[in-house]
């Protein structure tokens, strides 16, 4: 009986190890991948050709600019809930300055950078991984680089660049939507004590050091998102049966590693 | 063959199997400037294969490969890329870049190398759609063409690099008598014409007979080179016998 029930637990630790192990060689995968990409693009001396630039043209108007109606919704829902909420709460708790911090950090930063972010992965991680997947798996990508295009230059670092770009502009529109919105809106239905001069002093206590980490952020999601899409687009290879599959474990290992960066930047900063 | 130095040379070229082992028979052979080979056989019999690796697209197991007087085997990542400008390859299907018209997949491959300017390269583009003859629309996804006219803006996307050498697998895959006569002149033509070497691998004989200046017969049981379809005929080989049913 104790001897089962040790080598349960071993087990349980063994497959534990292993599975930390299996992340740990998973990460250091795909940031071999981005890094690999970004050499790709920085060897070929110029910027951006005139090829790769429309692909990175492209993607900002995928990732960012078709998904500005649905971040507006989202922002608005968000002003609407959770923003006119922290200011009745935090007017009842605390100073005028103590609310509009509490906006900055929980509503500027976290929600709309995390918010946009599950946004993207949903819309432009999958379709990144779906459209690569059935270019490589018809044979499309290899076509290319038969024509001597780096496959890395042409598709990965446009998208990267693309997605990095777009989410740090949609969580800024994000931001502003959520904390102008919730404020407007407080103000429209008579919220006792929330005036219009709220959206001053939240522009008053704006943290310079909060900038820069919000902008570290949302590059680093935007490239954790696209990196990943494109990582598990590229291993499909053979059989059309990959093709959801590495869809699906781009969504969710795009979320897993975005809300882990979001953590860590938490912690550390 | 000309005096020059051949376009390709393969001295006991050993392609690999899909679980790395070598293929069991060697090939050497060498293409120069006008020429069509043409490999032929049953199959499974590794014509792709033979292709893959004679073009350096799939590293061989074994033996050499020089193309345009350099060895083409073990090249970094940038020289491989620079060699494919000279020695293009359309695989079966002639898979295009689904998300971009049939224009923008002929001079995207010119625009990514910088060959010239935007009207440029877009004149050069028009120039070889009509050398081609392209019968298709360019403003076009490739999911809206026929397999004839996919086929001949992959050929147009390659020759936009001016290549010297030529490599296609299965071109007449799933077209009718008709496209394959106007592909057999267009090939005829880019022999002729631009002095480009082809390999081309295929299941079509009549092209064979008429075309091909030597044929590389690939079976699993053995692999050949012959001067021309008389010499394929006469072979007292069983495999090439069988494949030909000569003996029917």
């Amino acid at each position: 009986m104790v001897e089962a029930r040790a080598s349960r637990s071993g087990s349980v630790a063994g497959r534990l190890g292993r599975g930390l192990l299996g992340f740990g060689a998973y990460i250091i995968d795909l940031t071999v991948f981005v890094l690999l990409a970004f050499r790709d693009w920085a060897q070929r001396g110029r910027v951006f050709n005139r090829a790769t630039l429309q692909n990175v043209y492209g993607q900002i108007i995928f990732t960012g600019v078709d998904a500005l109606p649905l971040i507006t919704f989202l922002g608005l829902a968000v002003g609407l809930s959770i923003t006119s909420q922290l200011l009745k709460l935090g007017q009842a708790i605390g100073s005028e300055s103590d609310v509009a911090a509490l906006l900055n950090n929980i509503v500027g930063t976290e929600l709309s950078s995390l918010l946009t972010a599950i946004v993207l992965i949903g819309r432009s991680g999958s379709a990144i991984a779906a459209d690569l997947g059935y270019m490589n798996l018809r044979g499309e990508v290899e076509g290319l680089e038969l024509l001597g295009i780096n496959v890395n230059e042409f598709f990965v670092t446009p998208r990267i660049i693309g997605a990095a770009i777009s989410q740090f502009v949609l969580a800024v529109y994000f931001a502003g939507i959520a904390l102008f919105g919730g404020v407007f809106i407080s103000v429209l239905f008579g919220s006792t004590g929330t005036s219009l001069h709220q959206l001053k002093r939240m522009a008053e206590t704006v943290d310079p050091q909060l900038i820069g980490l919000f902008v570290m952020k949302n590059i680093l999601f935007g490239i954790i998102i696209a990196g990943t899409a494109c990582y598990h687009g590229f291993k499909v290879r053979t059989s059309p049966t990959e093709l959801p599959q590495q869809t699906q474990r781009a969504i969710v290992m795009s979320l897993v590693l975005v809300f882990a960066a979001d953590g860590l930047l938490a912690v550390v900063s | 063959m000309s005096g020059k130095a051949p376009f390709l040379e393969a001295r006991d070229l050993r392609p690999r199997n899909a679980d790395g082992s070598a293929f069991a028979h060697a090939l050497t052979m060498e293409v120069a400037s006008g020429e069509t080979v043409c490999l032929v056989g049953p199959n499974g019999g590794g014509k792709t294969a033979y292709l893959r690796a004679l073009a350096a697209v799939d590293v061989p197991a074994g033996g050499s490969l020089d193309l345009f007087g350099r060895n083409a085997l073990g090249l970094d990542g940038s020289t491989w890329r620079a060699l494919r400008l000279k020695a293009a390859y359309v695989g079966e299907g002639a898979p295009l870049l689904s998300v971009v018209n049939g224009l923008i997949n002929v001079t995207l491959p010119a625009m990514y190398h910088r060959l010239g300017t935007a009207p440029q390269v877009m004149a050069a583009a028009q120039g070889i759609l009509k050398f081609l003859d392209y019968p298709g629309r360019q403003d076009l996804l490739p999911a809206y063409l026929n397999q004839h006219e996919r086929l001949l803006l992959a050929i147009a996307r390659c020759l936009m690099l001016s290549p010297e050498l030529m490599f296609l697998d299965e071109p007449f895959h799933m077209t009718d008598n008709a496209c394959r006569e106007r592909e057999a002149a267009i090939y005829s033509k880019l022999t002729r014409e631009r002095g480009m070497g082809l390999l081309i691998a295929t299941h079509n004989l009549g092209f064979v007979r008429r075309h091909a200046d030597r044929i590389v017969f690939t079976h699993p049981a053995w692999v050949g080179v012959f001067a021309g379809w008389k010499a394929l005929n006469a072979s007292d080989r069983p495999e090439v016998r069988s494949f030909l049913d000569i003996d029917a």
